[in-house]
């Protein structure tokens, strides 16, 4: 790399010539005060009154100047000019001296404080300057002029999104004196909030025609916008010695938050604290939480994030808060405080959620990362243990006995169960070529005889299952899940252990790990209701969305059990028409074909919908999961993904998948980050 | 006759399993286009990463992938892709492409030193190339500009840049005289543009 070394700088005489040279030009064109005068006649003016400027130049031959004109304000009109003659003006010794006089003629049809800029006069041997001038131009009121008070609303930013906090200061404009207003009338926009903002906006000095002037600050204000549009700032009024002024109403447009930041609604630079103060504690006492928002932008509008207690429930809910009104929104924090009261003894855990806010300066989301505290309760010291179920939490793991109901529900996978597809379309084709009647009865005899109960699952698993029911009852639920995971690996087709697991991964705070494992359950008994309600209770509670790309309502097993039926009931009724030769028989088997061929085109779209192509985010219980957007390790992050959020996977490289979430965000995830939900191939493939 | 009717059908597997992969690469560069021309950067990212799986015509793809990147705002990406499309290509139109964007990405960068020597590596390539020969002239304009703070530089530097800065002035002249002379003054660097993706 080049880097730049800094030498000695050199004088030498002939670079100080140049240099006094050129000021002394540079002087000789910048003197604008000497030999030339300029008045402006009268000043003030009233509106629509002609006024005169005129200039007096050093210069003895009027016939060789040119004059270059400022561009004035647009209501100043030019009625006649520059008229230029020679005059003799009397010196400070009694004589005379010859110089050149230019006068214009001017109306002004707007009131207001006006700027006359610099009059050039050039001259073959000088170039004469004039000195800015302030022209006032009021009206007449009683015979007396009044310069009018110019009000003005001044809002930053005029471009801002919804929830943001936009300062809104109304000034009074060139005023030649520093002055309180004692009265404003200001109405508030029609959609939003619109709170006064004290000691915001400050006295501007600024000199214009060499006269010293002010912009006085007479309210701030902060207005929150609450709905995307435009939304008008009315026009305010000031109270002042001569009667009202009025300002102009002023639009301001809002824009959406991106999606990612609406549930909080945060705008602005902040930081999320928590804490609790105890870490073991007895059922029934108290545990304080508190959440804290510190940072600048929009504290009074913004929506803290939620806890997650499971072996809790809320006693009260306290709000502080500290901010004061900047030019930035509001600075300080604002907090919440948690009162929960312990309900069910053993490990715990509470969570509180992070922060997804919008930072307007740079356009682009943050991830204030949330926490989690783990919490040991327990029992209450002389009490009876109290059972997990009262705890609120609306879900229980299925008991063992219930269990034992669980049948198989991967036949599709099993070629063993095609063979029920044959008996009635074999039994068919016997009698149609042989037509011995005879043979009828120990035929179906030994259809019927052939028919035998699937195996269930036995008992083999039972105490393993008994164990993990008795951990999960007394609160042990990472033990429970180890051995709800152990029977899942011998017996992958038991569907309810998977939800089972799920369970006891929520009551860890294990999110993604709990939407992951219903999820399967699903991809086997996508019609059960407990499995998605347990899903939608995920997606309410942790506002994660779970629900993308669920599986086919119907499993293969429905369609499969419509195909068994239907083909050999259309080959025993085949069999009767053969015999009977009825219409009705022969209709009766046409459309039981007709049913097996729809539930067969049923089956394979059920197997082939669930390829495994969705995936849930990260297994960890909490953390910043960043998708990028290209699939390289050092690009810019896009957006970011909250723990147990469901994504769509479209493809991917070595290293990286590319991901749609539920909103439409794509993007690009390391594979570390997420775990594929099992299709049903998968699946069926752990069942064998 | 035998032995015929089992090579043909042979040849034409051959044939048909090649022509399968070339119409997979041509099918996902169009799409891949087609999402670029639409503004969907990170669809058509994933489109040109599908068509590289089939082996073929890698170095345009690639250059498609640099395009994309550079959309993106992703330069350093898009310069490493770039690099991988130049790789061994032969192909001038190729080639004058990747150089072309190159410049502009170094022009968008800062670096006018590396946009030049992009540009000139163009009108190598192409010299009536006029976008080329405008784009060149603001680099030499922000060259020249820098010129003027020479003194604060040491010897070698000074060297360097006067060197550079009468090849530079040659470029120019042979610029003007190649018939570009009725350029706008106002004549803005050229963004790379998605019908420039192959």
């Amino acid at each position: 790399m080049r880097t730049m070394k800094k030498t000695p700088f050199h004088f030498n005489l002939q670079r100080l010539s140049f240099i006094l040279l050129f000021l002394a030009v540079l002087t000789m064109y910048a003197a604008g005060d000497e030999g030339v005068h300029i008045d402006i006649s009268p000043n003030p003016v009233g509106r629509g009154d002609r006024f005169g400027i005129t200039i007096l130049a050093d210069i003895e031959d009027s016939e060789m100047i040119d004059i270059n004109q400022p561009d004035l304000a647009d209501g100043i009109v030019l009625l006649r000019g520059p008229y230029i003659r020679p005059v003799w003006v009397e010196t400070a010794d009694q004589g005379q001296q010859r110089k050149t006089e230019i006068s214009y003629l001017y109306r002004c049809d707007e009131t207001g404080r006006f700027e006359v800029g610099s009059y050039r006069i050039i001259t073959p041997r000088r170039i004469f300057s004039t000195d800015p001038q302030l022209l006032e131009v009021g009206y007449y009121q009683n015979r007396e002029l009044i310069i009018p008070l110019e009000i003005e609303w001044d809002i930053q930013p005029d471009i801002a999104y919804v929830g943001q906090n936009v300062i809104c200061i109304l000034n009074a404009l060139e005023q030649p004196d520093i002055r309180l207003f004692e009265e404003s009338l200001v109405e508030s926009p029609a959609e939003g909030f619109f709170q006064p903002a004290e000691g915001v906006g400050e006295i501007r000095g600024y000199s214009r025609g060499g006269v010293e002037l002010y912009e006085i600050p007479v309210g701030s204000y902060i207005f929150t916008p609450s709905a995307v549009g435009t939304s008008i700032l009315p026009r305010a009024q000031v109270r002042w010695e001569n009667g009202l002024a009025g300002s102009r109403a002023r639009e301001i447009e809002v824009r959406p938050l991106p999606e990612t930041a609406k549930q909080s609604g945060a705008v602005g630079s902040f930081r999320l604290d928590a804490k609790v103060d105890v870490q073991d504690l007895e059922v029934g006492q108290n545990a304080a939480v508190t959440v804290r928002i510190t940072g600048t932008g929009n504290l009074n509008y913004l929506q803290l994030p939620e806890i997650i207690a499971p072996s809790f429930s809320l006693l009260e809910k306290d709000e502080e808060s500290q901010y004061t009104a900047t030019m930035q929104g509001y600075r300080g924090w604002r907090q919440y405080t948690y009162t929960l009261v312990a309900e069910s003894a053993g490990p715990g855990r509470i969570l509180v959620k992070g922060l997804s806010a919008f930072d307007p300066a740079t356009e682009r989301v943050y991830f204030s990362p949330g926490d989690s505290f783990p919490v040991n309760i327990s029992p209450q010291l002389g009490g009876p243990e109290e059972e997990l179920e009262g705890s609120g939490f609306p879900f229980s793991p299925v008991s063992y006995t219930e269990l034992s109901r669980v049948s198989m529900s991967l036949r599709f996978s099993s070629r063993i169960e095609y063979l029920w597809l044959l008996p009635g379309p074999l039994v068919f084709l016997f009698f149609f070529f042989s037509r011995k009647r005879k043979a009828l009865l120990s035929v179906m005899l030994f259809v019927f005889l052939s028919f035998s109960p699937a195996e269930l699952a036995t008992g083999e698993i039972a105490e393993s299952l008994k164990a993990a029911e008795k951990a999960y009852r007394e609160g042990q639920f990472l033990s429970a899940e180890s051995l709800y995971d152990e029977i899942l690996a011998l017996e992958p087709d038991i569907v309810d252990l998977y939800y089972n697991s799920a369970l006891c991964a929520y009551q860890q705070g294990k999110i993604g790990q709990a939407v992951l494992k219903i999820r399967s359950a699903l991809v086997m008994k996508p019609m059960d209701t407990v499995y998605r309600r347990f899903l939608d209770y995920l997606n309410s509670e942790y506002g994660v969305v779970t629900q993308i790309d669920l599986p086919f309502l119907f499993h293969p097993d429905f369609f499969l059990l419509f195909l068994t039926i239907s083909i050999n009931m259309a080959g025993f009724i085949g069999v009767l028409y053969l015999f009977k030769r009825k219409n009705s028989y022969f209709i009766a088997a046409m459309l039981m074909f007709t049913i097996s061929i729809v539930s067969g085109i049923g089956m394979t779209y059920a197997i082939f919908s669930s390829k495994g192509e969705t995936a849930v985010v990260m297994m960890q219980d909490s953390g910043l999961y960043e998708v990028k957007k290209i699939p390289k390790k050092n690009s810019e992050t896009d957006f970011v993904l909250q723990p147990g959020e469901t994504v769509k996977i479209n493809g991917g490289t070595e290293d990286f998948f590319f991901i749609t979430t539920s909103l439409g965000q794509k993007g690009w995830i390391p594979l570390a980050k997420v775990r594929k939900v099992p299709g049903i191939f998968e699946l069926s493939g752990l069942a064998e | 006759m035998a032995r015929n009717l089992l090579i043909f059908p042979a040849i034409f597997l051959i044939l048909f399993s090649g022509a399968c992969s070339q119409a997979g690469t041509y099918m996902k560069v169009i799409d891949g286009n087609y999402e670029y021309s639409r503004g969907d950067y990170k669809e058509s990212n994933f489109t040109y990463i599908q068509a590289l799986q089939y082996n073929r015509y890698t170095d345009r793809i690639a250059y498609n992938l640099g395009n994309v990147y550079h959309s993106l705002g992703e330069s350093e990406a898009a310069l490493e892709e770039w690099d991988n499309a130049s790789f061994g290509a032969e192909d001038p139109e190729l080639l004058l492409r990747i150089a072309f964007n190159r410049g502009v990405l170094y022009y968008e960068l800062g670096n006018y030193q590396e946009a030049y020597t992009e540009f000139r590596r163009v009108l190598t390539i192409e010299p009536d190339d006029i976008e080329a020969k405008a784009n060149l002239e603001y680099c030499l304009g922000k060259l020249n500009l820098s010129e003027g703070s020479q003194e604060t530089k040491n010897e070698d530097e000074e060297e360097g840049e006067r060197n550079l800065s009468e090849d530079g002035k040659r470029i120019l002249e042979y610029v003007r005289r190649s018939g570009s002379s009725s350029l706008a003054p106002d004549y803005k660097i050229e963004e790379v543009e998605p019908d420039k993706n192959w």
